[in-house]
């Protein structure tokens, strides 16, 4: 075998038979000669790595006067196996300048030799293969695709953005080797920082942008570097076919976890059927709950808000749940036990930390509703929360940022409410309206637009209220199905009731 | 002209015994004071080319541990016994007396008071070495050849005309049964057939070994103290580990850290038989090595030697005697116990 091989890229290679350096002197060999015995060894071969395949002789007397006639033929490397060459031949080996090496099979060790300098597309071939069989077992994410090939590899993973590492497997790359990476580099990008090695090429995902996959470690040379690249190549339609997988997953989970939330909230009654739905996703509506809503104040990426939020959840040490809702995100915090005040003001002051870090990123307004006990306190404290967060969206002098549980929501609203500018649009919006019809809207409103109700508090007939609304609805020239429409005018009823 | 000792000669043939002990022969403590309190002084050491070669001569040694010596220790005629053993299965007196082993604790073996024998300036090994077979005696095959050995109080094992490995082992059979160590000696020989079938001289250069050692007392160079004693420096150095090693026999090998950055080897069976520097092998028995401890230039025993310890490595010439005939070389080699590799060329 002739080409060069390092000492660095041999105990980098994953397969030397169990290869354990005795005498370490590094070195560069320029030719691996395999023999059985070292009667068979070539009289000189200066630089060269020699191989034994028979077991070294146990004894001192007999090994030490080896590594020194294989030494005087001109060899620097010196692999043998058998129980005896241990450290003792060490300080021997420093001496003669001969790398000692023990290998457990070798000619495993020779194939890995053969691999590395003769072969190196064999070792390609073997590095794709290993990546290529990572396919073979159940990833459940992109964290367990990574965590296989970096385990059929025997290399570490990583996947980075322009901001730093994302996912991995193996070692953490260093701050320096992420430093020099490079994401201009429109494929294969190299680097080596000190004995630090990374292949990384770019991932070509629809839905990620900017994101490099890397293979990376340390002490390899040029025949794995190849190999790696190769390999790293390979790897990356594998991850960013399981990027748009999960992208998928994701939406599909958000999609169905909001269709419940909403089926949760609309229930009235026990429902069996709903109840295994919430249980299954971990959702209990036992115990008490905290509940908080976050909207943008202009156009968001909901799914990216409801991953942000999320990931900000997962660093609380407490029972959390989030989904999507309208235009944002709701979520709620779950005691077992019904928490104390102080708890309380506590979580609400980690929801205010949660809302100015989700800032950072999007312009949004969140609401904090009251603690709320049971399934009807988990639909309460939410509907405050969605409440508040409308509120907190005007709120630029509270950051945006509105809990209800101080206040109550009642008084929350009147103090919302009661204000010169605000009575006055509120008496510019109504006044279309007659005394009596002002009247039915405020108690349409107040009964959650029930005509049922409405027309029993008035003393009315079903049909008139309807007929009523119907008319109010085109005089304001508002649609009463849309919800904000239907608080602003609410408000407005308040607003001018307290004001006579 | 014979070779006259005096008291004052003791710590000198003391030093030159322990020297050709090779570091398994025992310390000569004990068998110099026992010399030096019971011999007529001066004491008359005779050449064999002085005495008659009819003369029936017995050659004299302890056998066995000789650590267990100073917890047994010898009487003040230790040899009398197996001496009388001889004699009455030979049906003659003999009137001469050498050492069967020069070397360490049996240097002053023929030394001691042997009711009027001569003592003879021969032994049959010339340095220490571990087994009966090795006596130069049976090595050359010489006829006749009786060995009577001490097996405990009162009792005697003699052994006549048996081939040399069943003297080992019977002997050693009798050792075991005396607790450990025992007198043995060889008879059915002349002072004749000591000229041909002995190492002569043993005496004189262990005294001259002796002075020369004691001369470089001061001496803190490793090389200018072998240059002294008239040996070759192997090398110096501290030792860095021990280790035994697997084989036909029990072997301990030392590893040394040489003062000049050489990676030593020092090979020990019962005496020290072989040194290896950088892996190249320098010199094996029956070259005499001796290893001093290199601040007192005490000379070692095998197991004296310990981790951390300084020593020099000094070989001292075999006896010509060894290497004259090519069957003397060939028990004389560490390959006679089936040790590869440790035959110096």
């Amino acid at each position: 075998m002739t080409a060069e091989l390092s000492l660095r890229s041999l105990l980098a290679h994953p397969d030397t038979g169990e290869l354990a350096v005795i005498s370490r002197v590094d070195s560069v060999w320029e030719r691996v000669v395999v023999e059985v015995e070292e009667a068979d060894l070539p009289d000189r071969a200066e630089g060269a790595l020699a191989i034994l395949i028979t077991p070294a002789p146990q004894e001192s007397w007999r090994l030490e006067p080896l590594l020194r006639r294989v030494r005087e033929r001109g060899f620097t490397g010196l692999a043998l196996t058998g129980d005896g060459v241990d450290e003792r031949v060490a300080a021997l080996g420093q001496r003669l300048g001969l790398c000692v090496l023990r290998s457990a099979r070798p000619t495993q060790l020779a194939s890995a030799c053969w691999q590395l300098i003769e072969a190196r597309d064999a070792l390609t071939v073997w590095a794709v293969h290993r990546v290529v069989r990572s396919i073979e077992y159940h990833a459940t994410g992109l964290d367990d695709l990574l965590r296989h090939v970096s385990g059929n590899l025997g290399q570490s993973v990583a996947l980075v953005g322009p901001d730093g590492l994302l996912q991995g497997a193996g070692a953490i790359p260093s701050a320096e080797l992420l430093g020099a990476l490079s994401f201009d580099a429109r494929w294969l990008d190299v680097v080596r920082v000190g004995d630090e090695f990374a292949v990384s090429v770019p991932v070509a995902s629809p839905n990620r942008q900017g994101l490099r996959v890397l293979l990376h470690g340390h002490d390899v040379g040029i025949a794995q570097e190849r190999a790696y690249g190769t390999a790293v190549e390979m790897l990356m339609p594998m991850v960013a076919a399981r990027l748009l997988i999960d992208h998928v997953d994701e939406v599909a989970d958000i999609s169905r976890s909001a269709a419940l939330l909403v089926d949760f909230l609309e229930s009235k009654g026990a429902d069996p059927a709903l109840d295994r739905r919430m249980r299954a996703r971990g959702w209990a509506t036992g115990g008490y709950h905290l509940g908080f809503q976050t909207i943008g104040r202009g156009r968001v990426d909901q799914l990216e808000l409801l991953r942000l939020v999320n990931g900000e959840l997962a660093r609380l040490d407490i029972d959390t749940h989030a989904t999507a809702r309208g235009d944002g995100v709701t979520g709620w915090l779950t005691f077992s036990e019904a928490p104390d005040r102080l708890v309380v003001t506590q979580q609400i002051r980690v929801l205010h930390e949660l809302h100015r870090r989700v800032s950072r990123d999007f312009d949004v307004a969140t609401g904090v509703g009251a603690l709320g006990d049971g399934p009807t306190g988990l639909r309460e404290t939410l509907a405050q929360a969605s409440d508040a967060a409308r509120l907190a969206a005007d709120r630029e002098r509270s950051g945006w940022f509105l809990p209800v549980d101080s206040l109550g929501l009642e008084q929350l609203m009147l103090a919302w409410s009661v204000g010169d500018s605000f009575t006055q649009a509120a008496a510019s919006l109504l006044e279309p309206l007659g005394a009596g019809d002002r009247e039915l809207l405020a108690a349409y409103l107040d009964n959650e637009s029930s005509v049922t109700r409405t027309a029993d508090s008035l003393g009315l007939h079903r049909n008139t209220v309807t007929g009523r609304i119907q008319r109010v609805q085109e005089t304001l020239g508002v649609d009463l199905g849309d919800p904000e429409t239907r608080l602003a005018l609410q408000l407005a009823c308040r607003a001018l009731s307290s004001s006579d | 002209m014979p070779l006259s000792l005096d008291r004052a000669d003791i710590p000198a043939l003391s030093h030159g015994y322990s020297l050709l002990g090779s570091g398994g022969a025992g310390e000569p403590t004990i068998t110099a004071l026992m010399t030096e309190h019971t011999a007529q002084w001066p004491l008359t050491v005779h050449s064999v080319d002085e005495v008659d070669p009819s003369t029936a001569c017995v050659g004299l040694a302890i056998m066995g541990s000789t650590m267990m010596v100073a917890e047994k220790l010898p009487g003040l005629r230790p040899y009398a016994g197996v001496i009388n053993a001889i004699e009455r299965w030979l049906g003659i007196p003999t009137t001469a007396v050498c050492n069967a082993e020069g070397a360490g604790i049996n240097g002053f073996s023929a030394l001691l008071p042997a009711d009027g024998r001569a003592t003879v300036d021969a032994d049959l090994l010339g340095r220490a070495f571990p087994d009966l077979d090795q006596i130069s005696l049976l090595v050359d095959g010489v006829p006749g050849v009786v060995v009577a050995c001490d097996t405990g109080p009162g009792g005697v094992t003699l052994v006549a005309d048996a081939r040399p490995a069943d003297v080992e082992r019977v002997m050693r059979t009798a050792t075991t049964c005396s607790g450990g160590w025992a007198t043995f000696a060889v008879g059915g020989f002349t002072t004749g057939d000591l000229r041909e079938h002995a190492v002569l001289g043993g005496t004189g250069r262990a005294l001259d070994l002796g002075r020369r050692y004691l001369a470089g007392a001061e001496t803190a160079d490793p090389q200018r103290l072998a240059d002294r004693i008239g040996a070759r420096l192997l090398g110096a150095g501290r030792v860095t580990g021990i280790r035994q090693e697997a084989g036909p026999r029990d072997l301990t090998t030392f590893q040394l850290r040489g003062s000049d950055d050489a990676v030593l080897r020092l090979v020990a069976g019962s005496e020290f038989l072989a040194v290896l520097r950088d892996g190249e092998l320098l010199v094996s028995s029956p070259v005499i090595i001796a290893a001093l401890d290199r601040v007192s230039h005490r000379i070692l025993q095998v197991p004296d030697v310990t981790h951390a310890m300084d020593l020099v490595l000094l070989a001292i010439p075999a006896p010509e005697w060894w290497s004259a005939q090519p069957h003397r070389l060939r028990e004389s080699l560490p390959s006679r116990w089936g040790f590869e590799g440790l035959d110096a060329p």
